[in-house]
């Protein structure tokens, strides 16, 4: 053994790269605060992470081989998150039960229903917590095994790419530049000190000047030229590529920054929408101005996207805005009536947003739906339409108040709301039409949706769901079908699932249309960002569309069937999943396990059924994984032995150097290092000098090992003792230490699990028994 | 190991040392530029091995041969070849005494330590021959008496190439006796300005004393004999030559001979370099002066103007190196 000082022990541990590669991962993660409301997974995905870097440092530092601690780092890690999350369902709180793998799935499925369902931010729930913490557990496990334990940190850029694109693909928006600054410049580290490191190593001094021209830096001039044209190569692609990839609009040098028309509003900093004429809000969800259009403060707590009109009229594949008599509005001021069919048993709160800046053209004015009242600048007056529960504005207002109702509490309703089908002759056609080019598509999908559920509000549920679940995807750019068939919007829609705000709201319409509800469609902003002073800030590109349904009891009733980030959670009232048929809804929210041992005792059958289910499954699935973990086990166990074959059996020193020999060759070819020709030892000592990456010690570790071969095979015998060949042995570890290190982590894991000494040690014993026979 | 590895006996390399570099040394002020040719002159002395020297005439050929003749204190006899040099002139020949009224030997030019054979080739076969004899047993026999030749006995012969006018080129067989052949090479410029100012006065030559004796000599000839080979050495040395005689391009291979030439060699290689031991490079180093002048090529690879240097090469590049194991 050889004797280490701390400072040794302290280098191999590696802990500065430890550190920077856990930075690295929390930066990653850094982008995930804007997606979670609350912050409670903060502190256990920080000391997981700390926990993965620290086990990595430490079982560095104690030379454990680097397969090892990677294993010995997922374990540690699986331990800390199971206690943390999963304590209850441990036996004696620490060996995991069946009860561990029921509460995963259900914290997995709870994440899933969680996640599907509300927009960001999405509410911390136990679930959410848990699968954000393990994922970014596991993040940290692969970056610091890639890119420490295995010196590879370019390829440790793998798992921080990953791991960024899903914090930040689920956004729906452009983020900050710094959430991606922090990751690449923390990455950027790591290679550096990768580089530092390797460049440290290489006694680069009079290298050639030792070795004359057989020497591989001699190579390097041709390794240079390549990395040039790499390097062009990389900036090129990136320049074109950045151009030629759809993006948004003005970001890039080739669409002509600001001087771009599509961006010009966002050179200019306009915050003028267009989609309240057109009902389309295509063009300002691309809108890049960060101009407010409105800015406000609410007392609410659960935000309300501010209204601004409704339509019913569908026409030709597309919206059309309300045609809007000046003889339907109420007098100038009048206030506002109750919301037309609200049921007496609704409990609901009233709240106030106070908006200080708007510029929104007259006539139209954004408040939250439904409103109650709305107070005005003296200049300025409002008439109501009651018709589509409108407020038309007379003169421009910049500062103004309104009230409105929401749903109090958690969205409880009375019994009986939805219960009464809706009456057609209380209602215009419009509002009961379904696009006849795609009623037989949006018809049979209905049927399949609801399926048999009579209660509207069931129904709707049902529909608003359907559109939320995974198969729908939300983008701003419509896949091809879909533009392709321009005479049916909706079809197409259904057809392609994907889509934005419009096409999942006039889907729901139709939907809600075909089974009878009347509904119409709503357009106006998600409730903006919240700004350091407490205010809110709403710009163009929060545009929204939403549909509304006419439901017995409550009346008009905001649904929320877009998926994503631009996008609201669904109304409070309408979070619940329905059951089909005309059972109550039954909330099914996270039972975690209360007492294990009663859990244990008495599974409830519902359980029982879920896990007789996946257990065979996952039992198979555990023995297959368990036997293949065996078998590759076994490969590197018979390297071991094949490459030491010679050395075991030998008895003379001669022999113990020609087995100490064979170790070096056979190690240096597991690690991709060609065996040299039969030659003689110099030209052997030639061969590896020029194929392997070693610094001075190294290479001087070969020139003994040669030299001791050397005179082991030609001078008479007692030239050779005993402790030349353990002296030998030595400088092998110390050669195949080295080469080891240069070797790229690929090679080197394939080393590790799947040696090549391995495989022909496995062939050596087949050809052994064959022969036998 | 094998038994027939010799008792491993102290060789005092430092004496052999000493000894090859005082005549290295010795040889080198007469001789500029060519220290590889003179070090390979200086091992086939040491490996007690007859050297033949080809080359154009006037780049030093003979000056080697006198060279390394004057620079060991014993006989030296130098013969210059001729169409009409007669075998006993190289032997010697019985004379009838009138006083003693009986025959008397009279020994011809080959009973010295050192034989300078300048321009063998323009000697008759016949003559030769008789020269070639000698140099493999070691010994002259004339009228039924066998004369012994002195130890160390060293023939270096000196020829030009072949396609020189008036030559009569050695046989293949004949070839075989000489443990190497040498080609000097033009000097470099460097080297032949300084000849042109070294040898402009008087001839350094005769400024060239004795480093050693020929005693001295022979017992580092007889030391080297027991330096150590191993058992892959002498298996690599047999493996060379079943290479050669399977070469394609070559029409002649080695001959056993020729084998244990290139162990001698090898030896005295090994002992020059101060090891105790022979190492794989000792015997690729040595191979090409003893082979090429021993293998022939075929016709093609005549054609494809291989030299039997590049030949002898290329056999070394392919023949494995036993590991022993």
């Amino acid at each position: 053994m050889r004797l280490d000082t701390s400072r040794d022990a302290f280098a191999r541990g590696m802990w500065p790269e430890g550190l920077v590669a856990a930075l690295a991962t929390l930066a990653v993660a850094w982008p995930l605060t804007g997606l979670l409301r609350e912050d409670s997974w903060f502190v256990p995905a920080v000391l997981m992470v700390g926990l993965v870097a620290l086990t990595g440092a430490v079982l560095r530092t104690l030379d454990v081989p680097p397969s090892l601690t990677s294993v010995v780092q997922l374990l540690v890690s699986l331990v800390g998150l199971s206690q943390v999350y999963l304590r209850e369902s441990l036996w004696r709180g620490l060996v995991p039960t069946r009860d561990t793998l029921l509460l995963v799935g259900e914290l997995l499925r709870e994440a899933g229903t969680v996640l599907q369902t509300y927009a960001a931010p999405a509410p911390t729930t136990q679930g959410v917590a848990f699968l954000v913490v393990s994922l970014m557990t596991l993040t940290a496990v692969s970056v610091d095994s890639m890119g420490v334990t295995g010196r590879a940190p370019a390829s440790a850029g793998i798992p921080l790419a990953a791991g960024f694109l899903v914090s930040v693909s689920n956004s729906g928006q452009a983020m900050e530049p710094w959430y991606f600054a922090a990751v690449a410049v923390l990455w950027l580290v790591m290679l550096a000190q990768q580089g530092h490191r390797v460049l440290a190593g290489w006694p680069s001094a009079n290298r050639r000047e030792a070795h004359g021209r057989d020497d591989v830096t001699a190579n390097v001039p041709t390794y240079r030229g390549l990395s040039q044209v790499l390097g062009a190569l990389a900036l090129v692609a990136a320049v074109v590529g950045a151009a030629a990839i759809p993006h948004l609009p003005p970001t890039f040098l080739g669409d002509g920054l600001a001087r771009n028309p599509d961006a010009r509003n966002a050179g200019e900093g306009s915050a003028q929408v267009s989609f309240t004429e057109t009902m389309d809000p295509a063009r300002d969800l691309r809108n890049q101005s960060q101009a407010p259009v409105l800015t406000y403060r609410t007392t609410a707590t659960r935000l309300e996207p501010l209204r601004v009109t409704a339509t019913e009229r569908w026409d030709d594949g597309r919206w059309v805005a309300p045609n809007r008599p000046v003889s339907g509005l109420l007098p100038v001021d009048a206030p506002i009536p109750r919301p037309a069919g609200l049921a007496d048993g609704v409990q609901l709160q009233q709240e106030q947003v106070t908006v200080t800046g708007n510029a929104l053209d007259v006539p139209h004015l954004a408040v939250p739906f439904p409103v109650a009242s709305v107070q005005l600048p003296d200049d300025s007056a409002y008439r109501f339409d009651p018709d589509d529960s409108t407020v038309v504005l007379q003169a421009p207002a910049d500062q103004y108040t309104a009230a409105y109702l929401s749903v109090a509490g958690g969205g409880e309703l009375p019994d009986g709301v939805g219960e009464a089908p809706a009456d057609p002759a209380k209602f215009d056609e419009e509002v009961l039409a379904v696009d006849p080019v795609s009623a037989e598509a949006v018809g049979a999908l209905t049927d399949e949706v609801v399926a048999g559920t009579s209660n509207a509000l069931q129904a709707a549920i049902l529909i608003q769901n359907h559109l939320r679940s995974a198969p729908y995807q939300y983008s701003l750019t419509l896949a091809p079908a879909a533009e392709a068939d321009a005479s049916d919007p909706i079809g197409g829609f259904l057809e392609t699932r994907q889509g934005y705000c419009v096409q999942f709201a006039t889907a729901m319409v139709m939907m809600a249309r075909s089974e009878g509800i009347p509904a119409r469609m709503a357009v106006g902003f998600l409730p903006g960002q919240v700004q350091v002073d407490g205010t809110r800030r709403v710009i163009a590109a929060d545009a929204h569309t939403w549909p509304e349904l006419w439901i017995s009891g409550m009346g008009w009733t905001r649904f929320e069937p877009t998926p994503g980030i631009r996008s609201e959670a669904p109304p409070v009232y309408a979070r619940t999943p329905a059951t089909t048929g005309d059972a109550a809804p039954t909330t099914t929210t996270v039972t975690r396990t209360p007492e294990p041992t009663t859990t244990a005792a008495a599974p409830t059958p519902e359980e029982e059924s879920g896990l007789s289910e996946i257990w065979p499954t996952l039992w198979r699935t555990l023995v297959g994984v368990l036997v293949l973990a065996l078998l590759m086990a076994l490969v590197p166990l018979v390297g071991r032995r094949y490459r030491e074959e010679a050395l075991r059996a030998a008895a003379t020193p001669t022999e113990k150097v020609e087995g100490q020999w064979l170790v070096l060759t056979r190690s240096l070819g597991d690690l991709g290092v060609d065996e040299p020709p039969a030659r003689s030892p110099r030209d052997m000592r030639r061969h590896y000098r020029e194929n392997t990456m070693m610094n001075r010690s190294g290479e001087d570790a070969l020139g003994r090992i040669t030299a001791t071969l050397e005179r082991s095979r030609y001078a008479a015998p007692d030239h050779v003792a005993d402790a030349d060949a353990s002296r030998m042995g030595e400088d092998v570890r110390t050669v195949v230490e080295q080469v080891r290190e240069a070797t790229p982590w690929n090679i080197r894991a394939n080393a590790a699990l799947l040696p090549q000494s391995g495989l022909a040690g496995v062939r050596a014993w087949v050809r052994g028994v064959f022969r036998r026979r | 190991m094998s038994a027939i590895t010799p008792a491993p006996e102290a060789v005092d390399l430092d004496a052999v040392q000493s000894v090859a570099g005082a005549i290295h040394g010795a040889i080198t002020t007469v001789i500029e530029g060519k220290d590889e040719v003179v070090s390979t002159a200086v091992t086939v002395l040491l490996a007690e091995g007859h050297l033949l020297m080809e080359d154009v005439p006037g780049v030093g050929k003979t000056m080697l041969a006198k060279a390394l003749a004057r620079a060991i204190d014993c006989q030296v006899s130098r013969v210059q070849f001729t169409p009409d040099l007669l075998p006993s002139d190289i032997t010697g020949v019985s004379v009838f005494n009138q006083d003693t009224r009986q025959f008397e030997f009279r020994k011809g030019a080959i009973f010295a330590n050192v034989v300078v054979g300048d321009e063998i080739n323009r000697a008759s076969p016949k003559t030769q021959s008789a020269l070639l004899e000698s140099m493999e047993e070691r010994q002259v026999t004339v009228d039924g008496t066998t004369y012994p030749l002195p130890r160390p006995f060293l023939v270096m012969a000196t020829q030009n190439p072949i396609e020189m006018e008036g030559t009569y080129p050695l046989p293949e067989a004949q070839r075989d006796r000489f443990m190497a052949r040498l080609s000097m090479g033009y000097p470099s410029a460097a080297s032949e300005k300084a000849m042109l100012l070294s040898h402009g006065g008087a001839n350094p030559l005769d400024r060239l004393t004795p480093v050693t004796t020929a005693e001295d000599v022979q017992r580092q000839i007889e030391a080297i004999r027991h330096l150590h080979t191993a058992d892959a050495l002498r298996q690599y040395v047999v493996d060379l030559m079943a290479a050669s005689r399977a070469h394609r391009q070559l029409r002649l291979g080695a001959s056993p001979r020729a084998g244990l030439h290139l162990l001698r060699a090898a030896r005295a290689h090994a002992a020059l370099s101060g090891r105790d031991h022979v190492l794989p490079e000792d015997v690729q180093t040595m191979a090409v002066p003893l082979l090429a002048h021993r293998v022939l090529p075929t016709g093609e690879a005549s054609l494809a103007r291989h030299s039997t240097s590049d030949l002898v090469r290329d056999l070394i590049g392919r023949t494995a190196v036993p590991s022993g194991r």
